[in-house]
């Protein structure tokens, strides 16, 4: 375990309730902007994992270990493979166990949600989302549940339609198509077939009032070094570390689940699972009469 | 080599013009189309024959009522047609049959029955046809020019956004129950003054029908391909209009396309609070070794003043070359006896999409395109 916590830092940060944060399984580039993170929130310090009093882990049975050994836990995103694996999550009353997804706690994306959430765009009538990625790896259901834990939060409820296709030869590309009570509808599409370099993110929301656009095409700055000019982005840095950190810290200090929590990722899971199923029917799935789960029909 | 240097000018009949100006307006923009003649059938209301006169007024040649009468007397060779939108392709076919290329309106018609009429005709009568479109815009243009060049691989995925920030009458919900619904005729008709009349016709048509040919004509120039399956979500989401008629503002379309191609489309009549230009519309294209991403609009000016009136543009579209582009396609089309863009066969097959996505938000099912 390495500690990135500078002596002054530990100075200024001792004084307070302070949650020691161990970040157990996490690689040197992510370790950074953890540290950074930190560094930017009076309440958090990054320690090593035996002086931690909540950690960040992968996998489910990590996570449940933490737990029951006491600590707070943050699971790194990718870790639930599907539905099942987010309902054996264990949570032991007074353990906050969070996934620790910046989907919603990206600035952008809290700019869209504050506009929603205080009616400012009137009823809902369409959401659409771009994520294009390199790697070339296969979109996998955690994948495109990030993106549809989106959708559930700023809908405020499950799809009740879900059609699906999926294209290239490892599933590189993903497209969904949602329907929600009433009229509302969105349109998602996750890929991985971006060359090595940044990834684009893109998100729209149309009401019956007005609109919000979250688009790295709206944020890019141009580099002249010959030839056509690079579009270089307008980063957010790691405020939505900073975001998420903070929802974590005051979840545990008010000694309340966080928000989402694994109720909010288990349905989206369950969501991206019908998908799934949508791609192998060719077919519509809809909502069922439980509300918990979906059908061909 | 350009058509100009064929310098035949093309006389130009204006086939009813009671929609858009813009189209035979466009189609003037090139030197070897020019309009001779206005001409209606005499059996329309007033309120066409007006238009018509009106139009004909302004650009001082003669409006005469009964179509092959003004055709024969004015010695035609192009029908340029803005009609009511069902009477769209009988007009075309009635054009075609006396050896008149067409140059027509959006949408091809509210009927895919009728399109296919035109496509018998213009092969029967081996004329040109061309629908209205904006495939040669700058920023398509640009779009083309990357793909064609390989600098993202083969494309696979192709998404429009295509939203006009415009109202359309009273918004949803506020008609008192006590009122009648709005008639479809009179509502397009009143909007003529603002332009916002895409619709006109006596059948109410939805967003997808009245605009969905333009971001469906980009899917088509781009990919090259015909959709096979279509799955669409619809609503009436803003517009009192379009509740009342049952036909939507709203739409989101998943276009299955030949060779393993996808498209979507989101397109809608979204309300002028949601932008502050015509709207958000946006080409993403993925291909197997990169990714694109276009603004419609650009290039574009800024423009913002003291006391500048709210309905004016604050970003204006700027070195579009639109009008003459496509009568320089469509000349060139003329003079070869073939090909041009967006022909009559590839509109009807836009149009057999547009209806089975129509199809398949009423029935919730992927439709199979006609």
């Amino acid at each position: 375990m390495r500690s990135r916590t500078s002596g002054r830092e530990w100075q200024d940060k001792t004084a307070r309730n302070m949650l020691k944060l161990g970040l157990i399984d996490s690689d040197p580039a992510a370790d950074l902007d953890w540290q950074a993170a930190a560094d930017r929130l009076a309440d958090v310090t990054i320690v090593d994992a035996d002086a931690a009093d909540a950690v960040l882990v992968a996998g489910v049975d990590a996570a449940n270990q933490a737990a029951a050994a006491g600590h707070h836990v943050l699971l790194l995103p990718g870790s639930l493979c599907n539905a099942d694996d987010a309902a054996r999550l264990a949570a032991p009353d007074g353990i906050v166990v969070m996934l620790a997804a910046t989907g919603r706690f990206r600035p952008s994306i809290q700019e869209v949600q504050a506009v929603n959430s205080a009616g400012a765009l009137g009823p809902l009538g369409l959401l659409r989302i771009h994520r294009w990625m390199p790697a070339g790896a296969p979109v996998s259901i955690a994948c495109l549940a990030e993106q549809l834990d989106l959708a559930n939060w700023l809908f405020d409820t499950l799809p009740s339609e879900i059609y699906a296709v999926r294209r290239g030869e490892s599933g590189s590309y993903a497209h969904l198509h949602l329907g929600f009570p009433g009229d509302g509808m969105a349109l998602i599409d996750v890929a991985t077939t971006l060359p090595a370099g940044d990834d684009y993110y893109s998100l729209s929301l149309i009401g019956g009032d007005g609109s919000v656009y979250a688009d790295d095409h709206h944020n890019m700055h141009l580099l002249y070094a010959g030839g056509q000019p690079e579009a270089v982005r307008g980063g957010e840095g790691v405020t939505g570390l900073v975001n998420l950190l903070g929802e974590f810290t005051t979840a545990i200090s008010e000694g309340r689940p966080a928000d989402p929590g694994t109720i909010a990722t288990a349905a989206a899971l369950r969501v991206a699972e019908a998908a799934e199923r949508s791609i192998e029917a060719g077919a519509p799935l809809r909502l069922d009469a439980t509300g918990d789960g979906y059908e061909l029909g | 080599m350009s058509s100009a240097e064929n310098s035949t000018v093309f006389r130009c009949a204006v086939v009813s013009v009671v929609k858009h100006a813009y189209v035979p307006n466009g189609v003037v923009k090139h030197p070897r189309f020019d309009l001779v003649v206005v001409c209606d059938d005499t059996d329309q209301p007033d309120w066409v024959h007006e238009r018509n006169q009106l139009y004909a007024d302004e650009h001082g040649i003669p409006y005469v009522r009964g179509i092959e009468q003004a055709i024969a007397e004015h010695d035609v060779q192009v029908a340029v047609i803005s009609s009511e939108a069902e009477r769209h392709c009988d007009l075309a076919v009635r054009c075609a049959a006396i050896g008149l290329h067409v140059v027509q309106d959006k949408p091809m018609s509210n009927r895919v029955s009728e399109c296919d009429r035109v496509v018998a005709a213009v092969a029967e009568h081996d004329v040109r046809f061309m629908m209205w479109n904006r495939n040669f815009l700058p920023a398509v243009v640009e779009a083309k020019r990357v793909l064609d060049e390989g600098r993202i691989g083969r494309p696979y995925a192709f998404h429009v956004d295509f939203y006009f920030a415009k109202d359309s009458g009273p918004p949803k919900g506020s008609r008192d129950p006590d009122e009648p619904p709005i008639d479809w005729l009179e509502r397009q008709i009143e909007a003529h003054a603002d332009g916002s009349d895409g619709g006109v016709g006596v059948e109410a048509m939805g967003e997808l029908k009245i605009e969905g040919i333009y971001p469906l004509a980009y899917i088509q120039h781009l990919a090259g391909c015909r959709v096979e399956r279509v799955y669409a979500r619809t609503a009436s989401h803003f517009h009192q209009a379009n509740a009342d008629n049952d036909v939507e503002d709203l739409a989101t379309v998943t276009l299955e396309m030949e060779n393993g191609l996808i498209g979507t489309l989101c397109i809608g009549r979204i309300g002028a609070a949601s932008h502050p230009d015509i709207g958000e519309i946006k080409l993403h294209v993925l291909g197997e070794t990169g990714g694109l991403v276009i603004s419609e609009a650009r290039p574009e000016v800024s423009v913002y003043y003291r006391n500048q009136p709210p309905q004016e543009f604050r970003h204006r579209r700027m070195a579009i070359d639109l009008d003459y582009q496509l009568m320089e396609n469509f000349a060139g089309a003329i003079d070869s006896g073939r090909g041009g863009i967006l022909d009559a066969a590839t509109s009807r097959d836009i149009a057999a999409t547009v209806q089975a996505a129509v199809d398949s938000g009423k029935s919730g099912k992927v439709e199979d395109v006609a």
